[in-house]
């Protein structure tokens, strides 16, 4: 079975439905519709040109034009990732923490279900390789953002507690430990709970694009699965080293917080 | 048996420089307007706010000291006392030791058994100062230990203070805006006008 291909009509019909709804949000006074708007024109736009880079990419299939998207995507993931925190990290570790907790957790998890099980000739085919990172990466960079913004806001709300115990003779790392658990939970939760209603309540997107593109389902269920294995383990990852990495940030070295507290505009 | 505490040039963004020394089991108190930097001093004696210059007791240093090791020796009192576990005997190491202290400062054994959001202001004080001194630090540095307490319980807490102080030997420093009671607890009394940067 093939799909017939879409016209620009045809993404015409659902951006009236998101057409619709702003209005309704306009007429309700629930705000939110420039957001919607900017959103949505965002997302057409980043995806017609990512279309236009990927059919580049695909045919070229030249590996440093493949290794370069990948690190864009971090960059950007990097950035998106400490946003919309309430509250940040100061100067470069800003930038630093959230960096290297998507970089050592997407990667490694990317390659190993790109190499070990989907093994395309080369090693770097785009239509492989490309697909699989973002989905893993999307995933992350969302868990370290949860977690980062739950780890601050505990951190601000405990700072007479993170004090006080202090001036006990406990240890940082034993006094946010709570925190940290907290932050975690808060974190994972949005995966857990995915993995948990999968293939009951929602059908993930990979598997059905690929029950569309003509895969038998059981194939795609496998892939699936392995996807989400893929996705909850770079997820734990990034959470571990990210509250680990920003608990190291915010205090000096007689653990005492220090840069935790500064506020986005 | 404590030591002297020495500290020499030490300075915040926000007070100092200030040095001197407080001779071992002295108690000492501290007066002086609000935002005169009292408090911070005292953090910085206690390892809790970065700082320059050098601090130590006995021979220690205080930056080659562990941190927590440090803060188990010279252990600050906070003005205003917070609880992380829900129930206050979770917050003693050996809570079924407590009670003739317990006795000392007008407080009834049960009170350990009950929700930590629970208490009053003066019982969680008074609780507050019990969990400081559980492991018999070297120093002790209060921070306005009797503020929030009516005066027969200002009464018990100066005849605890003076009795602890009196049978552990241990440094004690003393912030408090009332004189009079300073006076009654302490050897001595020194009055700081400003610790504040450039005045």
């Amino acid at each position: 079975m093939s799909n017939p291909p879409l016209q620009f009509w045809h993404l015409g019909v659902g951006a009236l439905s998101m057409l619709v709804i702003g209005v309704c949000f306009w007429v309700t006074r629930l705000g939110l519709v420039r957001s919607m708007a900017v959103s949505a024109i965002r997302m057409c736009a980043q995806l017609l040109l990512l279309g236009l880079v990927l059919e580049l990419l695909f045919e070229g299939r030249v590996w440093w034009w493949t290794v370069l998207f990948l690190l864009v995507m971090i960059v950007v993931a990097t950035r998106e990732s400490t946003q919309r925190l309430r509250r940040r990290l100061q100067g470069i570790a800003n930038l630093v923490v959230p960096f290297v907790s998507l970089l050592a957790a997407a990667l490694p998890y990317t390659a190993l279900l790109v190499l070990v099980v989907f093994r395309p000739q080369p090693w770097h085919e785009p239509s492989i390789l490309l697909p699989v990172f973002g989905m893993i990466l999307g995933n992350v960079m969302n868990t370290v953002s949860l977690a980062l913004n739950q780890f601050f806001q505990n951190l601000q709300s405990g700072r007479h507690i993170i004090e006080q115990r202090l001036a006990l003779g406990h240890e940082i790392a034993e006094i946010t430990r709570g925190f940290r658990v907290d932050a975690a939970r808060t974190a994972m939760l949005p995966i857990l709970n995915a993995m948990a209603v999968t293939g009951i309540v929602s059908l993930p997107g990979m598997m059905t694009g690929q029950i569309l593109a003509g895969e038998s389902p059981e194939q795609a269920v496998r892939y699936q699965i392995l996807i989400w294995f893929g996705i909850a383990s770079g997820a734990g990852a990034a959470c571990l080293i990210a509250l680990h990495m920003s608990l190291r940030a915010v205090t000096d070295s007689r653990g005492r917080p220090t840069r935790i507290f500064e506020r986005p505009e | 048996m404590s030591a002297d505490l020495k500290f020499s040039g030490c300075a915040t963004p926000f007070a100092g420089p200030f040095s001197g020394v407080i001779r071992a089991g002295s108690n000492i108190g501290l007066t002086g307007p609000s935002g005169s930097g009292k408090s911070t001093l005292l953090k910085c004696f206690a390892d809790l706010v970065e700082h320059q210059g050098s601090i130590s007791l006995g021979g220690r240093q205080q930056t080659s000291t562990p941190a927590a090791e440090w803060r188990r020796m010279v252990r600050y009192l906070h003005a205003d006392i917070v609880w992380w576990s829900h129930r206050v005997s979770d917050h003693f190491s050996a809570p079924g030791r407590l009670d003739p202290l317990l006795d000392d400062l007008g407080l009834e054994s049960s009170i350990l058994d009950s929700a930590a959001d629970s208490l009053s202001t003066g019982e969680s004080k008074r609780l507050g100062l019990l969990r400081a001194l559980q492991d018999s630090p070297e120093v002790v540095l209060l921070d306005e230990p009797a503020s929030n307490l009516d005066g027969d319980n200002q009464e018990k807490m100066l005849n605890f203070l003076t009795e602890y102080h009196r049978h552990r030997k241990c440094t004690m420093v003393v912030i408090s805006h009332e004189p009079a009671w300073l006076q009654r607890l302490c050897h001595s009394t020194v009055t700081i006008q400003s610790l504040r940067s450039g005045s």
